[in-house]
């Protein structure tokens, strides 16, 4: 059937199965999706221009407001990018700190994950159960940083706070105790008849797809491809640390669960790494409120995948120019392949299987065609816009 | 079946749930919580005051003038970062909803 010819409902902006605001236009065939239209842009609140006017330091704080799960990765880019334009290399211990912040935010947001996926296709107690052993994971970044959310680790120099030999073995002690519920959850993910008739098959992408749409993150690796920043750019200490990138290749929403689960033992693996690597020594550098002028970048792995960092500045105390490009922008497309020719009530689970966060990702507006017209723009209508 | 083991278990295991207002769990050590002033100490530098991101804290040096108001405060500590005499420090409060505007100012 063509998708002229389809009944067509309108998913979103507000809906039950959609945790945040998005609108999915869904064609149907009967109850198997034929095509999905995409729309985002309803959580826009003008980040990028409020960073323009507050100064280095005090941006910080609001790029810690991003994202309620990947708080410290947004700040550990933001800081990256602005120590890189102003030259500064922050000593060894503020490096092992932020990686260990870093792995157990991974840590707290796939168990998260875990929990939502459970949620969606309808096995509550998985939802509860994930969402207690996650709770390990947030009491020790408690302990930690003062803070469950807004960790408040990453400054620009440094870290803000040590981690001191009392508190890296209560963190030993919740890692062993979360290692062992992840076996469990990878155990139930791969081999529980309830979770399986959901997850397997359903939500394919190839590999191809995965490529021509320019897949990050678990998303990807549950595609089969190698694409992890840590691995493939390294930044902070991850070159000195022993760990495995996690693929698989089932491509569908059970392949990207196993990624996930996975992924876990691997970054409490890297934790347990830093606790013994770090050299005692101090937390961080004085970085000047002035910063000289320059533009770069900075990319790490967020927990959903690649994050991007764009800083320029004019040579001031506030940056001319911040872009932030977060793995869901890059994931969303993703949906489009996966959903076609798939049944209506597979989509929640479909579309969690992403860990979509739209509130990272909306920083754009998107011109509306309120015609159901679509629009081609190529190189000439690009060109004849810059002349105007 | 895999989580049948799991439910089981559930049922001898004792709630991982507290019952909130009732039994309070005591905050760990360094949390970042309603500010403590020691109004002594303060030397009215402003430091505090050009530090904060959301600028809720008011300074007149003159008039030895210090006020915090948590109505508009993120708790990031930011302020207890850059006190050079120690007065202000991040405490353990965390109730702090209210009724009287009164309350959300600390002088």
């Amino acid at each position: 059937m063509s998708r002229e010819d389809s009944y067509s409902i309108p998913l979103g902006p507000q809906h039950p199965a959609l945790i945040e605001p998005e609108y999915l236009k869904v064609h149907l065939d009967g109850e198997t999706i034929v095509d999905v239209d995409i729309n985002i842009g309803f959580m826009h609140r003008g980040i990028e221009k409020a960073l323009q006017q507050r100064t280095y330091m005090h941006d910080r704080f609001l790029i810690e407001k991003i994202c309620g799960i990947c708080s410290s990765i947004h700040t550990l880019s933001y800081c990256g990018a602005v120590e890189k334009l102003a030259e500064v290399d922050i000593p060894e211990r503020a490096k092992y700190i932020r990686m260990i912040i870093a792995e157990l935010e991974r840590l707290h947001s796939h168990l998260l994950w875990v929990g939502i996926a459970g949620y969606e296709i309808g096995f509550d107690t998985v939802f509860q159960l994930a969402w207690r052993d996650r709770e390990i994971v947030m009491n020790i970044l408690e302990k930690i940083s003062g803070n469950r959310v807004s960790y408040s680790m990453n400054t620009i120099g440094g870290v803000r706070r040590d981690i001191s030999k009392s508190k890296a073995e209560e963190l030993h002690k919740a890692i062993d105790k979360i290692d062992a519920r992840i076996y469990h959850y990878i155990d139930v993910f791969t081999k529980d008849s309830t979770i399986i008739k959901r997850t397997r098959g359903t939500g394919i992408l190839t590999e191809k797809d995965a490529k021509k749409y320019s897949i990050v993150g678990p998303t990807a690796r549950g595609s089969g491809i190698f694409c992890d920043i840590r691995k493939d750019d390294t930044y902070l200490k991850y070159s000195t640390i022993d760990f495995n990138e996690i693929t698989h290749k089932t491509l569908d929403i059970e392949s990207r669960a196993v990624v996930r689960l996975k992924e876990l033992l691997e970054s409490t693996k890297i934790i347990r790494q830093c606790l013994n690597m770090m050299p005692k020594g101090n937390l961080s550098v004085k970085v000047p409120d002035i910063i000289p002028e320059g533009e770069t970048i900075f990319h790490a792995e967020a927990p959903r995948g690649e994050i991007l960092y764009y800083v320029r500045s004019d040579g001031t105390d506030k940056p001319y120019r911040v872009k932030i490009r977060t793995p869901t922008l890059a994931n969303i497309l993703s949906l489009k392949p996966m959903l076609k020719n798939q049944q209506l009530a597979d989509m929640p689970i479909i579309v969690a299987s992403i860990d979509p966060c739209f509130s990272c990702t909306d920083r754009v507006t998107l011109l509306d065609t309120k015609t159901g017209r679509t629009k081609t723009v190529d190189e000439t209508y690009l060109k004849s816009l810059k002349r105007q | 079946m895999k989580m049948l083991t799991d439910i089981i278990k559930n049922i001898i295991r004792k709630p991982a749930t507290e019952k909130y207002p009732y039994k309070k769990e005591p905050v760990p050590e360094g949390f970042r919580g309603k500010q403590i002033y020691d109004k002594e100490k303060c030397t009215y530098c402003g430091l505090c005051a050009k530090a904060c991101p959301v600028h809720t804290i008011g300074v007149i040096r003159d008039k030895k003038f210090w006020q915090l108001d948590l109505s508009k405060c993120i708790f990031c500590g930011r302020c207890e970062d850059v006190c050079p005499t120690k007065c202000l420090k991040m405490g353990n409060g965390y109730e702090l909803a209210s009724h009287k505007k009164e309350n959300f100012v600390i002088k």
